[in-house]
């Protein structure tokens, strides 16, 4: 009689499905004999919910953490990527060559560089010395020895250089005192100049003494010249902006040199680099010239690189200022390695032209975990498409000895230009934020839940600690919320030996959509995620009937698990649940959950269907797999609006008697 | 069970849900005698608080008091603080790592969000993590002010008599959990 | 029964343990740091290092399966699983116009670049660079590992699934069969056919060439009309659009006739790229060519039209290319797809095109301040006969700042 008031359609499929439960008795199928049985297939589908809704986003974390498909060896043709052009060379001198070469391809006089500064000597300080001198006359620096110098004027012969007009036309500037090198110098036809010197001091007093150096110089930076960490990042913005380079040493007492030069000079701003705060000394010798100074802490190993990038000073405009507040801006990096402060000093010239931009250091096997958390914090992001820019590039500076190809290739990952609403598969934006709370939420609202119910609510059966728990994976704190509100200060009574809890209506519904959540939605989560991790399904074969939308891989995900969540749920979990709550067979429980499940679970379902293909389909710029925890995120977000939407059909329901949300 | 007994029981199910005595206030006082409660419960049945339940704890009485109140107020409490606790110490670390004082190298991917996104996943990750330690410790917590043989005094009434029956349990020496 | 002792027992205990465990947590965080390192490169035998200058890099290797290989090393280092792609396209090496198609294929969610393959087998240099490349598998489709395009033979298949891969195969025997087999595939993975569409003549598939690099980069879909008259198969495919189509034409009146171009224009909005009059036009053309506005909307929502690259300000890549080379033009679609972004123009041995030149200082940067890194990356396609070591010199010139300027 009761049938009569049912929708047709509901009651045709109804009729339908028990014909066809009957006729293949799917209890025999399941080799189900009695209800205990299906209880016991029940708990066992439970756990294995649970599992997987524990075992998804530990997999991202773990993921996240310990890298997959790292292999040792790899076969390339060359060593550039998208985001990275490597300077190859395993000597001073390649090097010296090869950045000269990308600097000055001078073909056929095409691009070609005023002239060369040839120096004879390894040392770090030296040839950091000569780049204010690289800048000046447009002269990159070459290394030079006995061994090489006949290759060297060879190749410079063959760019044909234009000549430094401030001194006379000169193709080669040689600093050095061997005197078989500069008498081979001579004997060729590339006129040159020659700078002899004993020591640093007085290279620098002979460099800066050259005409035309001292124009326009305003400012100069004081560097250690027995830290070769702190003091070389600075031949950056050297080469590319000019500026003196004077050297102080270990007594923190500056050179002779520089300190002739700065009172001869009409320098406004001396800026001095030091590791820690402890250099006020320094000042002492610079108190009676009128000159401001700068200090500049720029602390110890890989940080004074990264700290040097990001300074600033708005005074004079001194300073890459490659921090938070130009991340929107293209930057262009030079790596270099630790351990080789000569080829990292002649590294710095890349800044003279092109893409110039400060200079970070790395250790040779790894990448610097400094220097790594500076470069993501300044990853690009693109609001509407990757054209957009901006883009960052790295210098990556020697042979794979000197920066393992993986540092190379980690780096191209960090550059890669990414949407701002996801940050890539390893960035983090405020969307990962949220996803990540959520499901860390969700996993100790669950534990905690567990211990609780365990504890404290040992007559609650099995089944319904495990709804609890399973409901607090899909949709995180508000279930933990709901959860506390259905039991705290409520009376129960007792009914046929069960606990029956007197909650007033609008908690049964929460209870009673729980049920769902947890059994419905929950199979839903977990099948989406087994099914993502295998491989969704694509039948793009349908096209050619039209059906297009039928062929899509999300649309047929959501058609297989709500399929397979409506059985599980009809068959198997609810006439347990009826049978718990007030004694039904296995049967009876079918046919009785036929239809609350089928409008509450639908109804979940139209929720988190429409929600979830717009935040993947949609909203989403390149859609998450299951690996990425925006899409853990997504899910919960998507169960949580598929509670609200079921929530006012569960209450017609629960109204009616016919789902209960006493338990 | 026949259909017949199934609807009945629904029925009484139905009728008992809709006739639910509606509670708002639930207040549980612990006593070492029958006396001393029997005088609160005098002075509340005289303030027409009629709706009472009380039993003597037996052996087992961690269990009856748990399934009379699984939830103790002190534990919102232990909740909110650590949360906020939590959340501030996350925060304040947080705030390090954006600013790359504190490396913490396995995080590097997270600086590429901007300050205020680590700043927000520190608070609520630090708040959530030391909210649940803290919550799972306190769902063990001892009870040290009650034992056997005590007595329990259940009070449902509405939420406007709450200040009443506050200021009557607190008149006697009443012990609460 | 719960005795208050065996409270008072995991009480301690957790009081005790779980600070500590949290305490282990910091520390390791600490310490710990996510291995990526070291990967030893074992150059291969056709190992080369390609002239390199400040702004620009230069790309190729022996033939055409290496040069494929080398452009898919610059865009996945494929040195740990998230810069790997998801799969490879597997184009026939003897068929352009199938090459030119599978460029949309590449766009996410697949994520996938173009080797080439003969009918009948897989090269050594493609296989190797399979290998190495070890993609992840698409996800919104079957988790297949390539994508085969095009008329290709029992032989590849089964070399693929020796490896255990799975794949899909987009068959068609014919161009225009396999645009719009293409276009179905697309469409059933994005729910959604593109409105955008661009058209060229098959007799004039040089004007497709920039196409293929928007293609890779943004996934709208290609389809090749004849001179004269529209193939059934596309105009099947453009009827599949819901509403109208936004076409885009490549090519002038000599490649596509205006009756062609009116038959179209019932299948939706028409526009002609500019080309001045050639391919390097047509290449400069499309670069700076935007199309911007309505496409659809219901009620509340709104998708907006959002086709060419527009690019009108410095501060982005190009690819150089030869056209003479139409396999370099499909497998260099790729670094359109990551990366440095950008469109493809097309130039000759040793001389850029007036047009190109003309795009180029409307592009070029000029210095502001040391802070703005504003710079222009080129790719430069293929060996020394197609583009020479001055042409690059130039185009180095060409996207820098002007010499003597500020």
């Amino acid at each position: 009689m009761k049938d009569k008031n049912k929708p047709f359609l509901v009651l045709y499929i109804k009729i339908y499905i028990t014909e066809q439960y009957n006729r293949c008795k799917i209890s025999k199928l399941l080799k189900i004999k009695d209800d205990i049985q299906v209880k016991r297939l029940t708990i066992i589908i439970c756990i294995l919910i649970c599992a997987t809704l524990i075992f998804g986003p530990i997999k991202v974390l773990y993921e996240y953490a310990i890298p997959k498909d790292v292999k040792p060896t790899q076969s390339r043709m060359h060593m550039n990527t998208g985001n990275t052009t490597r300077v190859e060379g395993d000597k001073t001198k390649d090097i010296a060559v090869e950045i000269s070469e990308i600097l000055y391809p001078g073909i056929n006089g095409v691009g070609a560089a005023d002239g060369y500064i040839l120096i004879n000597s390894d040392k770090w300080q030296d040839v950091l010395s000569m780049i204010p001198l690289a800048n000046k006359y447009k002269a990159p620096i070459i290394n030079v020895n006995k061994e090489n110098i006949n290759t060297v004027l060879e190749y410079i012969s063959t760019k044909k250089p234009k000549g430094i007009s401030l001194l006379q036309n000169a193709m080669v500037i040689y600093a050095g005192n061997q005197e078989d090198i500069s008498s081979t110098i001579a004997k060729s036809d590339i006129k040159s100049y020659n700078i002899a010197y004993s020591d640093l001091n007085q290279l620098i007093d002979k460099v800066y003494s050259l005409p035309g150096f001292m124009e326009k110089q305003d400012y100069g930076f004081l560097v250690p010249d027995s830290n070769p960490i702190v003091s070389i990042p600075v031949g950056t913005w050297i080469a590319n902006q000019g500026g003196l380079l004077l050297f102080y040493n270990n007594e923190k007492k500056p050179y002779e040199s520089g300190l002739n030069i700065v009172k001869d000079t009409k320098l406004k701003k001396l800026y001095y680099l030091t590791e820690d705060t402890n250099a006020q000394s320094l000042e002492s010798y610079f108190k009676d010239m009128k000159l401001k100074l700068a200090a500049v802490t720029v602390g110890k190993e890989e940080s004074s690189a990264v700290n040097f990038a990001r300074y600033y000073d708005p005074e004079e405009g001194i300073g890459w200022d490659a921090g938070d507040r130009r991340k929107d801006s293209s930057h262009n990096y030079i790596i270099c390695s630790k351990e080789a402060p000569t080829v990292a000093a002649l590294a710095a010239q890349l800044s003279l032209a092109g893409k110039s931009g400060p200079l970070l250091w790395t250790e040779s096997n790894k990448l610097s975990a400094k220097t790594e958390g500076y470069l993501w914090s300044m990853k690009p992001n693109y609001w509407v498409s990757p054209a957009e820019g901006p883009y960052n590039h790295g210098w990556i500076i020697g042979n794979s000895d000197m920066i393992d190809y993986s540092i190379q290739a980690r780096i191209d990952y960090i550059f890669e230009i990414v949407p701002y609403k996801t940050m890539g598969e390893q960035g983090v934006s405020g969307l990962d934020v949220i996803s990540i709370i959520f499901t860390t939420a969700a996993l100790c609202s669950a534990l905690w839940i567990a211990l609780h119910a365990a504890l404290r609510m040992r007559y609650m059966t099995l089944l319904i600690k495990l709804m609890w728990v399973i409901s607090a994976l899909v949709i995180g704190p508000f279930a933990l919320l709901i959860y506390i509100l259905c039991y705290y200060n409520v009376p129960w009574t007792k009914m046929n030996g069960k606990k029956m809890w007197l909650r007033p209506l609008w908690k049964q519904t929460a209870t009673a959509t729980i049920l769902v959540v947890a059994f419905g939605v929950s199979t839903i989560s977990a099948l989406s995620f087994w099914l993502t991790w295998l491989g969704l399904p694509n039948l793009s074969a349908l096209n050619w009937s039209g059906f297009f939308l039928l062929g899509n891989p999300i649309i047929l995900q959501m058609i297989i698990v709500y399929l397979a969540a409506f059985i599980i749920n009809v068959f198997i979990i609810m006439p347990v649940i009826m049978n718990q709550m007030s004694g039904v067979s296995y049967r009876d429980g079918v046919n009785k959950s036929f239809l609350s499940v089928l409008i509450s679970l639908t109804s979940f379902f139209i929720g988190r269907a429409i929600s979830n293909w717009w935040l993947m389909m949609v909203y989403s710029p390149i859609s998450p797999d299951e690996s990425q925890i925006i899409w853990w995120g997504f899910m919960q977000l998507a169960a949580v609006i598929g509670f609200a939407t079921a929530y006012v059909p569960v209450w017609k329901l629960v109204r009616y008697g016919k789902v209960t949300g006493t338990m | 069970m026949s259909d017949n007994n199934q609807n009945k029981m629904q029925q009484q199910m139905k009728q008992r849900l809709e006739n639910l005595p509606r509670y708002t206030y639930k207040a549980v006082g612990y006593f070492t005698s029958s006396q001393d409660m029997q005088i609160v419960i005098d002075e509340l049945v005289n303030k027409g608080i009629m709706d009472l339940n009380s039993r003597a704890l037996s052996e087992n009485y961690v269990e009856e008091i748990y399934e009379n109140s699984p939830f103790f107020k002190r534990e919102l409490y232990m909740f909110l603080n650590s949360f906020i606790i939590g959340g501030f110490v996350g925060a304040i670390a947080a705030a390090l790592v954006g600013r790359q004082d504190l490396l913490l190298p396995v995080f590097s991917p997270i600086l590429s969000g901007g300050r205020a996104v680590i700043v927000l996943l520190g608070f609520f990750l630090g708040a959530v993590l030391s909210a649940a330690m803290i919550c799972i410790i306190a769902l063990y917590k001892p009870f040290s002010s009650v034992e056997k043989g005590y007595y329990m005094l259940t009070i449902y009434s509405d939420v406007e008599k709450k200040q009443q029956i506050q200021d009557i349990l607190n008149k006697y020496t009443v012990i609460r959990v | 029964m719960i005795k208050n002792e065996s409270l008072k027992r995991r009480h301690t205990a957790l009081l005790i343990l779980l600070p500590l465990i949290v305490a282990a947590l910091i520390a390791y965080l600490i310490f710990y740091q996510p291995n990526y390192y070291p990967i030893q490169v074992q150059p291969a035998a056709e190992y080369i290092r390609p002239k390199v200058t400040k702004n620009t890099v230069r790309i190729f290797a022996g033939d055409i399966y290496q040069n494929a290989a080398a452009l898919t090393q610059i865009t996945y280092p494929s040195s740990f699983e998230d810069d790997r792609p998801n799969a490879v396209i597997l184009v026939r090496e003897d068929k352009k116009e199938d090459g030119l198609l599978a460029a949309s294929v590449t766009h996410h969610p697949i994520n996938a670049p173009i080797l080439f393959v003969n009918k009948d087998s897989i090269p050594e240099a493609t296989w190797k660079e399979m290998e190495r490349l070890d993609p992840q598998g698409v996800f919104v489709d079957d988790n297949v590992k390539a994508i085969l395009i095009g008329d290709i033979g029992k032989e590849v298949k089964n070399k693929i699934k020796s490896k255990g891969w799975r794949y899909r195969h987009i068959e068609g025997n014919n161009p225009f069969k396999l645009s719009k087999n293409i276009d179905d595939y697309l469409a059933s993975i994005h729910g959604d056919h593109r409105d955008t569409v661009i058209i060229a003549s098959i007799d004039a598939a040089e004007y497709a060439y920039p196409a293929v690099s928007w293609n890779a980069h943004m996934g709208d879909g290609l389809f090749f009309v004849e001179k004269d008259s529209v193939p059934q198969e596309v105009k099947d495919a453009l009827n599949s659009r819901y509403g109208k189509a936004y076409i885009y034409i490549m090519g002038g009146q000599n490649e596509i006739s205006s009756k062609v171009v009116k038959e179209l224009a019932s299948y939706g909005h028409i526009q002609i790229i500019p080309n001045n009059g050639d391919i390097y036009g047509n290449s400069a053309g499309f670069a700076g060519y935007k199309d911007f506005g309505k496409n659809f909307g219901w009620w509340i929502s709104k998708r907006n039209r959002d086709f060419g690259w527009g690019i009108a300000e410095a501060g982005h890549n190009f690819i150089f290319i030869n056209p003479n080379d139409w396999h370099l033009v499909v497998s260099a679609s790729v670094l359109s797809h990551k990366g440095k972004h950008g469109p493809m123009l097309l130039v000759q041995g040793d001389y850029i095109p007036e047009s190109v030149k003309n795009y180029l200082q409307t592009v070029r940067p000029s210095k502001t301040t040391p802070q703005e890194q504003l710079y222009n990356h080129g790719w430069i396609i293929g060996g020394e006969k197609l583009i020479s070591t001055k042409l690059q010199a130039e185009i180095d010139m060409l996207l820098g700042y002007e010499e003597g300027v500020r």
